[in-house]
């Protein structure tokens, strides 16, 4: 159909060039670029140009206390984050798509903070969570809780896990969607079959529900993990790493060695340390998700 | 008995989810000596005094709302109409390493954004695109195509071929099968889109934050951020107004168009 030259001609040039272009300018060349900067020493207020040092800025990583601290604090967040946003968004999932009424409401609820960006996420939640004005700790006072108030981002021990619910409350809309969409892929005879065998809720769960999610779990994990490991908004919006260096993940320990102290070749080998982690969790959470299924 | 307690725990999540809308729209409708006096729910007197600060001028909010607006139509179009157009030619087009192409996109979206934003600063640096909006809008198109290009191409994939042929057995060109035939076919796929991009850019922080230093052209995001930390802590009622208008354009689109929005998000999670 679509064969001869001309129209063959047409449709590199007109269809498909001017998007390649530009990535190709904007994306391909800063990929390429930033690995190369990430071998160089090059503080942009001060440098010339990038000075080629192989791999120094790695091996600089290696005894920075302030990278060990951001990955300490990156693993934490991934972890706390991770668990809770899959346990969560499948709970309410199960919820939404349960007999239960007014459901639809609450998926509506849990997925309206999508409309929230995630930096104006940081300034109410700041707002919320203010020690002195906020109402976390004026509702824990009505209910006389007062072990509970808690200087939620201005004490280190603390700020990290506000940081992670306030994200678990901004996400789980999403990854809600993405198990509704699977429970929903579930046939129900299954479901039926179980039944008459016997199978109580939690057995139908664990035997029916939980293995058919497989695809499901795939693409969620994968999702969190990418947005565990590049926490960057709610740090540095609410507590700007701190305090004492309490938040300061390594996305946003990149971020502030380029833009803030203008050590870009270092920020570089920071963001392309994250970008590494990224591709490896995910990859490792596809590659057992997918061996089980070839075991079952 | 086990009903009623899933209903409460519907209700205790629900409300979890919804009350810092309702606690930002109060203290946005409380007076300052009501805000930092003895914490109270409710305002004691129900006031507009916030957002008249705002259309008063006294915070340069409108100039952001109107940046983020310009920034992220241009962007979000150009996003529409590149991938309209590439999704269509890698969906229907063989050529050698067409799939070498699908890999690369898929590799630009692994990629944490972080990575591109120091060669993009160094470059637009050295011509001068700091500080501009065209500054914004380019990489914002970029950073948004390669799924926008998957999702387009997945939706032309959808469609009968022989749709195609009819119409240029008809005697249509490849330009108007395109943009006559096809592209109404595909409508819901530009709807996804559409609604995708729109969301990340006008939600987007870190490039906006780093690239745009001077505040003729900040966004939503970065002014308000940057008018909480100038104000400290004095501030929030403003602040909750501005963050309350800022909600309007996303939430209607979500009212007029949820259906949308869900596509959006697992056709972004499952290509993404």
């Amino acid at each position: 159909m679509i064969s001869s030259l001309r129209t063959k001609v047409l449709f590199l040039g007109v269809f498909i060039a001017p998007s390649m272009l530009l990535l190709s300018l904007l994306m391909l060349y800063p990929l390429l670029n930033s690995i190369y900067l990430s071998l160089t020493e090059f503080n942009f207020v001060y440098s010339e140009k990038p000075v080629f040092i192989g791999l120094g800025n790695y091996i600089k990583l290696l005894s920075d206390p302030e990278f060990w601290n951001a990955a300490k604090n990156t693993l934490i967040f991934a972890t706390f984050f991770f668990i809770l946003l899959i346990s969560f968004s499948l709970l309410v999932a199960l919820l939404v798509t349960s007999d239960l009424r007014g459901m639809k409401l609450l998926r509506t609820v849990v997925f309206l903070p999508i409309i929230v960006a995630l930096s104006l996420t940081g300034v109410i939640f700041q707002w919320i969570l203010n020690f002195k004005f906020g109402i976390v700790n004026h509702v824990l006072d009505l209910l006389h809780l007062p072990y509970l108030i808690k200087n939620w981002l201005g004490d280190p021990d603390v700020a990290l896990f506000s940081i992670i619910l306030v994200s678990v409350w901004r996400y789980s809309g999403i990854v809600m969607i993405l198990f509704i969409a699977g429970l929903q892929a579930i046939p129900g005879d299954l479901y039926e079959a179980a039944k008459i065998d016997g199978a109580g809720w939690w057995h139908r769960f664990i035997y029916v529900t939980i293995p058919n999610l497989k695809e499901t779990f795939i693409v969620t994990g994968v999702w969190g993990i990418m947005n565990s490991i590049k926490v960057f908004e709610q740090p540095f919006v609410m507590a700007y790493g701190g305090p004492a260096g309490a938040t300061t993940t390594l996305y946003f320990y990149s971020w502030r060695s380029s833009f803030e102290f203008y050590e870009m070749g270092y920020g570089s080998a920071i963001a392309y340390v994250v970008a590494l982690l990224v591709l490896i969790a995910s990859g490792l959470n596809i590659f057992v998700l997918n061996r089980d299924k070839n075991l079952t | 008995m086990s009903r009623f307690i899933l209903y409460v725990i519907s209700g205790l999540i629900g409300l979890l989810f919804i009350a810092p809308f309702i606690w930002i729209l109060l203290t946005s409708l409380k007076s300052d000596q009501d805000i930092y006096g003895a914490v109270r729910i409710l305002p004691q007197e129900w006031t507009l005094v916030q957002y008249i600060h705002i259309f008063q001028g006294s915070v340069n909010l409108g100039m952001y709302f109107m940046n983020s607006i310009s920034i992220t139509a241009v962007s979000v179009a150009a996003v529409v109409l590149l991938s309209s157009m590439s999704g269509y030619g890698f969906a229907r087009f063989k050529f050698k390493g067409d799939v070498l192409f699908i890999g690369f996109l898929l590799l630009i979206m692994a990629v944490p954004w972080a990575v591109y934003l120091v060669p993009i600063y160094i470059m637009e640096s050295k011509s001068g695109l700091i500080n501009t909006k065209l500054g914004l809008i380019l990489p914002y198109i970029t950073l948004n195509l390669p799924l926008a290009i998957l999702i387009m191409r997945g939706n032309y994939r959808g469609v009968s071929k022989e749709i195609e042929e009819a119409a240029l057995m008809d005697g249509c060109t490849v330009f108007q099968t395109w943009y006559r035939i096809m592209l109404p076919i595909v409508k819901p796929g530009l709807a996804t889109v559409f609604i995708f991009s729109a969301i990340q850019i006008w939600e987007e922080f870190m490039f906006a934050r780093t690239l745009v230093s001077d505040n003729i052209n900040w966004t939503l995001p970065v002014g308000i951020t940057m008018l909480r930390s100038e104000a400290q802590s004095w501030a929030f009622g403003t602040l909750s107004a501005a963050i309350i208008l800022s909600l309007i354009p996303l939430l209607t689109v979500f009212i007029l168009a949820q259906q949308y929005f869900i596509r959006g998000i697992t056709d972004g999670a499952i290509k993404g």
